[in-house]
């Protein structure tokens, strides 16, 4: 990199940005509150091996129990402590919409700069690709995919990517057609900056707040969608946990163990909540960098 | 407006032909291909089934045989056989449309409905109470997954107080009753329509806080206009032109909603049919109901476009 | 003669995050029927807060904090709320500046101006319709009864203004505010607007409070009087001449100067003066314009001056009025 390149990022790029990000990020009392409830639950998912019991462990003769000392949420159907399963499920759930969000990111990024780098007749047929992409039944589609292709934890990921990247590509064209008219891309073109140099080096950078903000609530979205595809049997598949599939069978326990059906929703409601809290926080403390 | 719908309409039609191709490739990714109606659980004769294979246009190139189905689902609205009961595939999907027609449409009222005068209300008292509610109640309620709701809706609402049905469309036995029809229909448009309640509310608060500031209210306002006409006549179509585009740009997720309430609340429409066609792999099926799910998602957003263009005379006027 | 508008030590603040933002701070003037008052003063001096708290139509953070206005000798700034309604639209009514944001893009424009009769005058609705038209027609929109159902974002900017005006003059308002009227407007469009307003003020006999940078503007619609601005303050008040030919504040000198092509009127803006206008939270001691003022002397640093009359009908706000220079405007 030479000198007069490096000026020209560190000029829109300024170093004390993440302090005042925390700063204004502080101000949203939700958004921290539920940022510490997810990364105790990330610690819990990493413990998750030394501190419960195995999740798999059935005991046929201690079925439907429910919440005492040895088992602080019951076990299931099968006998199964479910607090493990619900541990255990976490790291399915989140890996997968984790997974399905940076392949979406990776993809929509793609797009996305493609179209607004070059506009014109690309920029239009990506865009149209990405309306018609808006407009298909996502949810029978996604059953489908599962249902020909089969589902397991990468083809999960991809069908959701799938279908969620395009917010991502439109924002990122937004960003790169705002931005191509400013002063420091067009003399980044005047020095004879390759077309990848600028879009790495200049623009990529410069449109990560709205990306940051999409991938965060994308999350929230893939943990929704994941949990209803393996609630409705066609994702991960049993035994392994995921927090939509302990709830497949829930209609044979509602009567009998409701607290069964009650924990893996509250798990699911909780942790969206908090990416879409998180996410909110992360828009207010990136306020600065988002444009309309 | 001519040209604008002109437009639109024009630009479903590589959509269309994208869900055909899609449909068309189903059949043929399918275990046996579209062989297998014959196939399915017996044992044909290799020479038997060269005949059929024959008669069915299969030793054609894969395109005519793209047309030929093209033609025949659209002409003759034939869509097959299911493997499961060898009924016409049409047949099926028309006897549950209504009832998924009927969920949507509900779930869309009460959506509109309640998200509507919520967004307006927190607008109009920003940071008071009832916003800060309306606005825990619209994180929260965007959060819920659809099917944990359904069950919770049916573990209040059905084992423990016994207040409605749990599943279903009517009381069996019973002649047609408006009432009863609706008893059944409570739950899961409420299920299905509080993601959506949740999420318009925002926009129309954002929507119409935005269009408070437009200019055009301080126009109104040295009028002589009072708040109530400047809000009612002034703002609110302003408001819900974004509003709208947004609302007919998630009717696809009113769809995907149904299939999980349709599911959890055992509503014979189209939902829970793919369900049950997915769970015995039923192809032609599953082929038919994806086509025309996506004719009614093109075709609601299609109504959504001309209820933007209805309101929006920037287009109305092209 | 009673005047038909009085306005006395208006001051209109906005209460923001930063501090308080005195937009308006003791702005006094009258105008009697008929007559026609130039505003003039930079950008941001409070102009437009000072026609908006006359209607009253200040809004949150901003408050009228004190001052009166006395509008055929009531006080609008107490008047209650159903009853000020009555009189916005209909006896005094307000032209702004940028025709495009101030329309309503969903209503047709006959609609939005025929909306303001049938609100004030007892009439049909198709009563007030044609005579929407009318208006339309007089405002000089050719086609008038065509165009009448054409929406704001059909027509040129010039058309737009010309529909606002047609809203204002609905009633025969007894005064008409003007904020900026052809700022957002071609150069050549500027003069058929301003002759347009100036025709109309005339027929109708109606006062015109005319708010502009541009001194051509003040002088172009035969102004009697004219109120220089500055940070929020009336810094001069008097007739034409006096302002023009014998400005007394400094400010007003300095704008007079920044202009030079008096004669050639509506054509030239007038080029900013030297230094920045103040930050009106964070006032300077003293007189406000000291800062930027050639002849700022110790006392103008610690004291604010008052608006006193030097001669008659020519008020000044300076320790140290250029009496005995009498600047001409070519000077
Ligand atoms: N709604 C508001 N909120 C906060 N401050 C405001 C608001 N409206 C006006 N102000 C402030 O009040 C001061 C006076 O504004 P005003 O619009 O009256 O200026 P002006 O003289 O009309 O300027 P211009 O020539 O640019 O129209 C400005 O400093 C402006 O920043
Ligand atoms: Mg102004």
């Amino acid at each position: 990199m030479n000198k007069r390149d490096k000026n020209l990022t560190i000029s829109t790029f300024p170093t004390g940005i993440f302090l005042e990000v925390w700063r204004r990020y502080k101000r949203h009392k939700m958004a921290l509150v539920c940022s510490f409830i997810l990364i105790f639950l990330y610690l819990l998912m990493i413990l998750a091996p030394w501190i419960t019991p195995n999740p798999n462990q059935q005991d046929l003769s201690n079925r439907y129990s429910p919440p005492s000392l040895k088992h602080w949420l019951g076990t299931d159907e099968l006998g199964r402590d479910f607090l493990a399963r619900l541990i255990h499920g976490a790291r399915v759930s989140l890996t997968i919409a984790f997974t399905a969000v940076l392949i979406a990111l990776l993809f929509g990024i793609l797009v996305g700069s493609i179209a607004g780098y070059y506009g014109g007749f690309i920029d239009n047929f990506l865009m149209r690709f990405v309306d018609i992409m808006l407009t298909l039944p996502e949810l029978p589609l996604l059953l489908i995919l599962a249902v020909l292709i089969g589902a397991n934890f990468l083809t999960i990921s991809l069908f959701i990517a799938a279908f969620s990247w395009m917010t991502v590509a439109r924002l990122v064209r937004a960003e790169f057609l705002g931005l191509k008219k400013k002063e420091f891309i067009e003399a980044a073109i005047a020095l004879g900056a390759s077309s990848w140099r600028i879009i790495f080096r200049h623009l990529l950078p410069n449109s990560l707040a709205p990306v940051i903000v999409a991938a965060t609530l994308g999350i929230a979205d893939a943990i929704l969608i994941e949990s209803a595809l393996s609630f409705l049997g066609f994702g991960v598949q049993p035994p392994t946990p995921s927090w939509g599939n302990m709830l497949t069978n829930a209609h044979d326990f509602l009567w009998r163990a409701p607290y069964l059906a009650i924990f893996p929703g509250l798990f699911i409601a909780l942790t969206v909540l908090s990416f879409n809290y998180v996410g909110d926080g992360l828009r207010d403390a990136l306020d600065p960098f988002l444009k309309e | 407006m001519g040209f604008y719908l002109k437009r639109r309409l024009l630009q479903t039609i590589p959509l269309l032909l994208i869900i055909a191709i899609l449909c068309f490739i189903l059949i043929h990714q399918t275990p046996g291909g579209p062989l297998s109606v014959y196939t399915f659980g017996r044992k044909i004769a290799p020479r038997d089934i060269e005949r059929i294979k024959d008669s069915l246009g299969l030793n054609k190139p894969l395109y005519w045989q793209f047309f030929y189905w093209l033609r025949q689902v659209v002409f003759y609205g034939d869509l097959g056989y299911s493997y499961v009961t060898w009924q016409p595939v049409s047949k099926l999907i028309w006897e549950r449309l209504p009832n998924t027609v009927i969920l949507m449409f509900s779930a869309l009222f009460l959506s509109i409905l309640f998200a509507f005068p919520i967004g307006i209300f927190s607008a109009l008292k920003k940071y008071s109470l009832f916003d800060y509610v309306a606005t825990t109640f619209s994180f929260i309620g965007y959060s819920i997954p659809i099917f944990w709701l359904g069950l919770m809706a049916q573990l209040v609402f059905s084992v423990k107080l016994g207040l409605l049905p749990s599943g279903g469309v009517r009381t069996p036995g019973l002649p047609f009753n408006l009432l009863d029809r609706i008893k059944y229909l409570v739950l899961p448009s409420f299920v299905l329509a509080l993601t959506f309640i949740a999420s318009w509310s925002r926009y129309m608060r954002a929507s119409l806080l935005g269009k408070l500031r437009e200019n055009y209210v301080i126009t109104a306002r040295a009028k002589g206009l009072s708040e109530v006409a400047i809000l009612f006549k002034h703002v609110l179509r302003n408001a819900l032109i974004p509003v709208v585009t947004i609302v007919g740009l998630q009717l696809p997720l009113i769809f995907s909603g149904a299939v999980i309430t349709e599911t959890i609340f055992a509503w014979p429409g189209i939902g829970r049919l793919l369900f049950h066609a997915l769970l015995r792999r039923d192809y032609p099926l599953i082929q038919g109901i994806l086509l025309i799910s996506s004719l009614v998602v093109i075709l609601s957003n299609l109504l959504a476009d001309i209820a933007y263009a209805y309101i929006n005379p920037r287009i109305r006027y092209e | 003669m009673q005047p038909l508008i009085e306005v006395d030590n208006l001051k209109t603040y906005f209460f923001l995050n930063e501090g308080i933002l005195k937009a308006v701070d003791g702005v006094s003037f009258s105008l009697k029927k008929g007559e026609v008052l130039g505003i003039v003063g930079e950008s941001g001096c409070g102009k437009t807060v000072t026609a908006l708290s006359i209607l009253r139509l200040v809004s949150p953070p901003g408050q009228i904090v004190q001052g009166k206005v006395l509008f055929k000798g009531t006080d609008l700034i107490t008047l209650k709320e159903e009853e000020m309604r009555k009189i916005r639209g209909n006896r005094i009514a307000m032209i702004f500046q940028d025709p495009m944001t101030f329309l309503n893009p969903s209503f047709n424009i006959v609609n939005q101006v025929s909306e303001v009769i049938l609100l004030h005058q007892n009439v049909s609705k198709k009563e007030a319709f044609e005579k929407g038209v009318n208006l339309l027609e007089k405002v000089g929109i050719p086609r008038a009864r065509e165009r009448a159902f054409n929406y704001p974002h059909q027509l040129s900017g010039g058309m737009r203004q010309r529909v606002m005006i047609a809203m204002a003059l609905s009633c025969q308002p007894d005064l008409l505010l003007a904020d900026e009227p052809t700022t957002a407007l071609d150069v050549t469009i500027q003069a058929q607007i301003l002759d347009l307003i100036k025709e109309i003020q005339k027929e109708t006999h109606s006062s015109l409070i005319l708010i502009t940078h541009n001194l051509g503007l003040v002088a172009g619609v035969s102004s009697n009087y004219v109120m220089v601005m500055y940070a929020g303050r009336t810094v001069e008040y008097g007739r034409i001449e006096q302002i023009f030919y014998h400005s007394a504040h400094p400010y007003t000198f300095s704008l007079l100067k920044a202009f030079p092509h008096l004669d050639q009127g509506s054509k030239v803006k007038f080029k900013p003066i030297k230094g920045l206008p103040p930050n009106l939270i964070n006032l300077p001691e003293g007189c406000s314009f000291n800062p930027r003022c050639e002849w700022a002397r110790k006392k103008c640093l610690k004291l604010a001056p008052k608006l006193v009359e030097i001669f008659p009908e020519h008020l000044v706000a300076c320790h140290f009025p250029l009496l005995r220079s009498r600047p001409s405007s070519r000077s």
